[in-house]
């Protein structure tokens, strides 16, 4: 082994692969940064040259994409609350609100250096797993699957703080969600109305771009202030930094999170985050600060995302089974360039094994120095007041929903998510669960399927299902009693009351919740009881709970200190800037329906900014870059195919050729 | 006629035409991108395929135009890609790289269908050799014995055209079989089989047989075959000795002729295998061009060893004019034999939709 590594080593320091690799590192960290865009699309776009190199600079290039394409992510997601990707959405919980107390400089810190560490914690991890890396593999059906999502699945519970009720709510509409699309147990295109829109589902990007990113910039447009509430941003980064080694044991257990969430494949980058995040919630000190900008909160996921790179290419390694798209598309590089999954990585090619081992290392080293760089950069872009921060992050939202599958639909999915989205936030109900519901239902339905339709119910008592369950127990329940035994509760803080509107807002909320359930499952009794059963659950725990729930608000209305009446003048107010922005974002969506993206993506911040008061030049500059951020990136990149608008339809006159 | 308001860069000057130019010239491409349809998701072997054909067919085309790749997904995605080749221009510039599944007749009657693959002039196909069913050893023994508990087929939901071979072997040969749809893909069964969780699948891809034969986790039982011009079925060269579904299953059954084509209905779309065509209506001397760069394309002997690596040695060509040819057979079944081929997939549980 210490040959194999010493030839790795040797190869990969050569000037070609080294470039290579800080060209891939490079080239990540900018896509990886543009929300919607993703580093997918860099693979597919380096896979033609990729194919002609030699196997050490293409594992250097490869990987050197793929070690880091969690690292730069972080950006928008602390900035602006728009995932830069799946695996950077659990950041915005805490990452947006540090930003906002002028905190953006120590979140990128930490959330750099945690990126590093856990990065190389998962190169070592693979490294040490090199002997038994196939039983460990094969270690894993589809119960032990069943019961890690399970796990996940009860994150929600921690996420949903101190609504519970309102968290199992949120998760069950996720579940509902996850549950449009194609069933592939029956082949059921559940909720798809006869069309092919919907028959595969809702893409992750519309959720956690509407989810996160529109109330935010709804809730920035109201407040009219910055990002950040104060103009002083500190020298935060090096306290960033600080924080993850004051914070090493969470560090690594997240890290070890994400190995074993990149190690099952199929599980992937949209998961590994959430869990790490959930765990911190449960298991730290001194909790009832997550959500509120808690460095904790971005230094958990940040270590679990980049750490699942080196988790996920165990079962690459192993078998040839990549276990996201990104490494099939680099398998298909390996297998172009000569290296060949299986036994001989772990034979007369574990040299390349090695080579990818060290690029995991060396990569995170790089990227979290490089990003740490433009921390504090980026950072100031959070004191620009918020006629500059919402229309270019509109603009970016819009653009990426579209962008993702070249669909006119996206946008009102979108804008559907957002909605939910905003009445989420405004309400109170917490956004994670949803999110993690959507991202894990369809896997927890099909494992659960595979494993009663393979084993009946004997899976429980499987060892491997009965030892992840016994952890599972543990990590839930232990951190409860420890909290008990303190005399804290359980759930932390109590929260601030709504205001009487707003609890009958959210009476009428649930209200349309459990209509639409109820819809949902009258739907569903056109299916075979196999696909239609998730649905009957969804409903019928949902209404239950739902009437639960608003038995609770109305009881809440009895009193002004569980329901205080709201400020008349600053309702009024919000309610009139909410109804603004909400018009500028139908606005938007409307204008590139009618007159196409190259119009309304330079005219929207131009004429948002001369509205709110900004200069003639900002506008203008603004207006710029936007145009050039959509014909640079959606027209020269990714060569979208723009549809003619309608009005050019109309008239008659084509858009593009 | 249409005036073109705005034109990308590099088009400027061709100020929106299309591939035009006097009768019987070649189409030039210089300064023009193809976009590719790419009827799957990312990675997997209709994607392989069509970037790498894509890239080599560039190379022997006019200009040399880069070519953009927009994947549509699997599933109902396979669909959403047909359906935008059937809306796009017939100017040359789009293709679609698909598979058998957007012909097979069960996916022609689906309400999302808004294609006809009949109209789509066929660019050419690549035929990777038929799939081959193997299984865990120690379950080959309960194939043929009811009193056992019976060998597990891992199953998507019933699109793959292998399935036939298990289903007529229930149905015919009494195969102690019982299925377990709701696996996503090749990845999830070779996890599966490995585990004993499945007994059984079938795939035509090298890269995922021979490490399970090295492994000596399974047994080669059957191919599906390949017709010869007699119609009689013949077996990949490197997996001469693994007997031949369809000639076993005749000497041993007489089938209906309802029963017959419903089994080809299933098996025949996998023979065009990974197909690229144009939208309908591209003219004649457009098509012809890229049939002409396909089979150069494949030619290649660049293009030909990256292939192989991939796919093992057994790619053959399939003209355009053939896979034309072979659309119009297997897409023109009736009601009665799509009706046959829903009920045995619900009588064994594959599938519960039409």
């Amino acid at each position: 082994m210490l040959d194999a590594l010493g030839v790795a080593i040797t190869e990969m320091s050569k000037p070609w692969p080294m470039t290579l690799m800080l060209m891939g590192i490079l080239g990540s960290s900018i896509f990886a940064a543009l929300p919607g865009i993703g580093v997918l699309l860099l693979i597919t776009i380096v896979l033609p040259f990729a194919v002609t190199l030699d196997p050490y600079p293409a594992i250097a290039l490869m990987l050197g994409i793929g070690a880091v394409s969690n690292t730069a992510n972080t950006f928008p997601s602390v900035l602006i609350a728009v995932p830069g990707s799946a695996g950077s959405q659990a950041t915005i919980v805490d990452g947006f609100p540090m930003a906002q107390k002028g905190e953006a400089k120590r979140a990128f810190g930490a959330a750099f250096a945690a990126s590093a560490i856990g990065g190389i914690f998962g190169a070592l991890v693979l490294l040490g797993s090199l002997p038994i890396l196939k039983p460990l593999v094969l270690s894993f059906g589809s119960p032990e699957f069943l019961v890690l999502v399970l796990w996940g699945l009860a994150a929600v519970g921690v996420l949903s703080g101190n609504a519970p009720l309102k968290g199992l709510l949120a998760a069950l509409l996720g579940l509902l969600v996850s549950s449009i699309g194609m069933d592939n147990k029956t082949g059921i295109e559940r909720f798809a109305f006869g069309g092919d829109y919907l028959a595969d589902g809702i893409s992750l990007v519309l959720v956690g771009l509407g989810l996160f990113a529109v109330p935010e910039m709804i809730a920035l447009s109201v407040r009219r202030t910055s990002v950040s509430e104060t103009s002083d941003l500190g020298h935060g980064t090096w306290q960033g930094i600080k924080d993850v080694f004051e914070n090493w044991w969470l560090v690594i257990r997240c890290s070890v999170v994400g190995v074993w969430v990149g190690f099952l494949p199929g599980l992937g980058a949209s998961v590994a985050d959430w869990f790490a995040y959930a765990h911190a919630v449960q298991t730290e000190k001194n909790n009832e600060n997550f959500g509120k900008g808690d460095v904790r909160g971005v230094i958990a996921p940040e270590s679990s995302n980049n750490s699942k790179e080196g988790g996920a290419l165990i079962p690459t390694i192993a078998f040839g089974i990549p276990g996201s798209t990104s490494l099939a598309l680099m398998l298909i590089v390996f297998i172009a360039v000569g290296i060949t999954p299986g036994s001989a990585m772990l034979t007369d090619q574990l040299s390349y094994t090695m080579a990818m081992i060290w690029v995991l290392v060396i990569a995170n080293l790089i990227a979290a120095a490089l990003a740490i760089l433009a921390a504090a950069p980026f950072a100031s872009l959070s004191l620009m007041p918020f006629y500059v921060i919402v229309p270019m992050t509109l603009v970016l939202c819009v653009s990426s929903s579209y962008a993702s599958h070249l669909i006119w639909y996206d946008l009102i999915t979108f804008l559907v998510f957002s909605t939910i989205g905003y009445f989420l936030k405004l309400f109170d109900w917490p956004r994670p669960p949803f999110l993690v519901a959507v991202v894990l239902g369809s896997q927890f339905e099909q494992y659960l399927w595979l494993s009663n339709a393979r084993y009946g119910w004997t899976w429980l008592l499987q060892p491997g299902v009965l030892v992840i369950l016994a952890i599972v127990v543990v990590t839930l329940i232990w951190p409860m009693i420890s909290r008990h035994r303190q005399g804290k509760s359980i759930r932390g803080e109590k929260p601030e009351p709504l205001s009487r509107g707003l609890q009958i807002g959210d009476i009428i909320f649930l209200t349309l919740l459990m209509v639409v359930f109820a819809i949902a499952a009258s739907h569903a009794m056109a299916w075979v009881v196999r696909a239609a059963l998730v649905v009957y659950f969804i409903a019928g725990v949902g209404i239950l709970i739902g009437i639960i729930q608003v038995v609770l608000n109305l009881r809440a209305l009895r009193s002004p200190e569980t329901a205080p009446p709201s400020d008349p003048t600053r309702t009024v107010l919000e309610i009139r800037r909410t109804i603004e922005i909400a018009a500028w974002l139908i606005a938007l969506a409307g204008g590139v329906y009618l007159i196409g993206f190259h119009i309304t993506m330079a005219a929207f911040p131009f004429i948002y900014v001369r509205v709110y008061g900004g200069g003639f030049r900002p506008a203008l500059l603004l207006s710029f870059i936007a145009e050039i951020f959509v014909i640079g990136v959606f027209d020269l990149l990714l060569a979208v195919l723009w549809p003619t608008p309608f009005l050019f339809e109309l008239i008659g006159i084509g858009y593009f050729i | 006629m249409k005036l073109h308001l705005f034109s990308t860069i590099g088009l400027a000057a061709a100020a929106g035409a299309a591939l035009t130019g006097p009768a019987h010239a070649a189409p030039d491409f210089t300064g023009k991108q193809v976009l590719l349809i790419v009827a799957s998701n990312e990675g997997k072997g209709t994607d392989i395929i069509g970037r790498f054909m894509a890239r080599g067919m560039s190379k022997y085309l006019k200009g040399n135009p880069d070519v953009i790749v927009k994947n549509t997904g699997a599933g109902g995605g396979k669909i959403r890609g047909a359906n935008l080749l059937a809306k796009a221009k017939p100017d040359g510039l789009t293709i679609m790289q698909s598979d058998g599944t957007t012909v097979q007749p069960t996916t022609l009657r689906r309400k999302s269908v808004r294609y006809d693959p009949t109209k789509f002039p066929a660019i050419g196909a690549i035929n990777r050799g038929g799939s081959i069913l193997f299984m865990r050893k120690e379950a080959v023994a309960r194939l043929m014995d009811k009193s056992k508990k019976p060998a597990i087929i891992g199953a998507i939901s019933g699109t793959r055209s292998w399935q036939a071979v298990p289903m007529w072997g229930a149905e015919f040969l009494g195969w102690n079989v019982k299925w377990i749809p709701g696996y996503k893909g090749n990845n999830q069964f070779s996890r599966a089989i490995r585990q004993a969780e499945i007994d059984a699948f079938a795939t035509n891809s090298n890269y995922i047989i021979d490490p399970l034969i090295k492994e000596g986790v399974v047994t080669l039982l059957y191919q599906v075959g390949q017709p010869d011009d007699d119609g009689k079925y013949v077996a990949r060269e490197s997996f001469k000795q693994v007997p031949i579904f369809p000639n076993e299953l005749r000497k041993k059954v007489k089938l209906t002729k309802l029963q017959w084509r419903a089994y080809l209905s299933l098996v025949n779309p996998s023979l065009i295998d990974k197909w690229m065509a144009l939208p309908p209506n591209t003219p004649k001397e457009i098509v012809e061009t890229w049939r002409s760069a396909y089979k150069q394309a494949f030619n290649d002997p660049e293009l030909k060893q990256q292939l192989k690596k991939q796919f093992g040695d057994e790619l053959t060509l399939i003209s355009g004019k053939r896979v034309d040819e072979m659309i119009e057979e297997v897409s023109g079944v009736g009601d009665d034999v799509v009706d046959y081929t829903v009920k045995l997939k619900q009588k064994y549980g594959i599938s519960a939709a039409r």
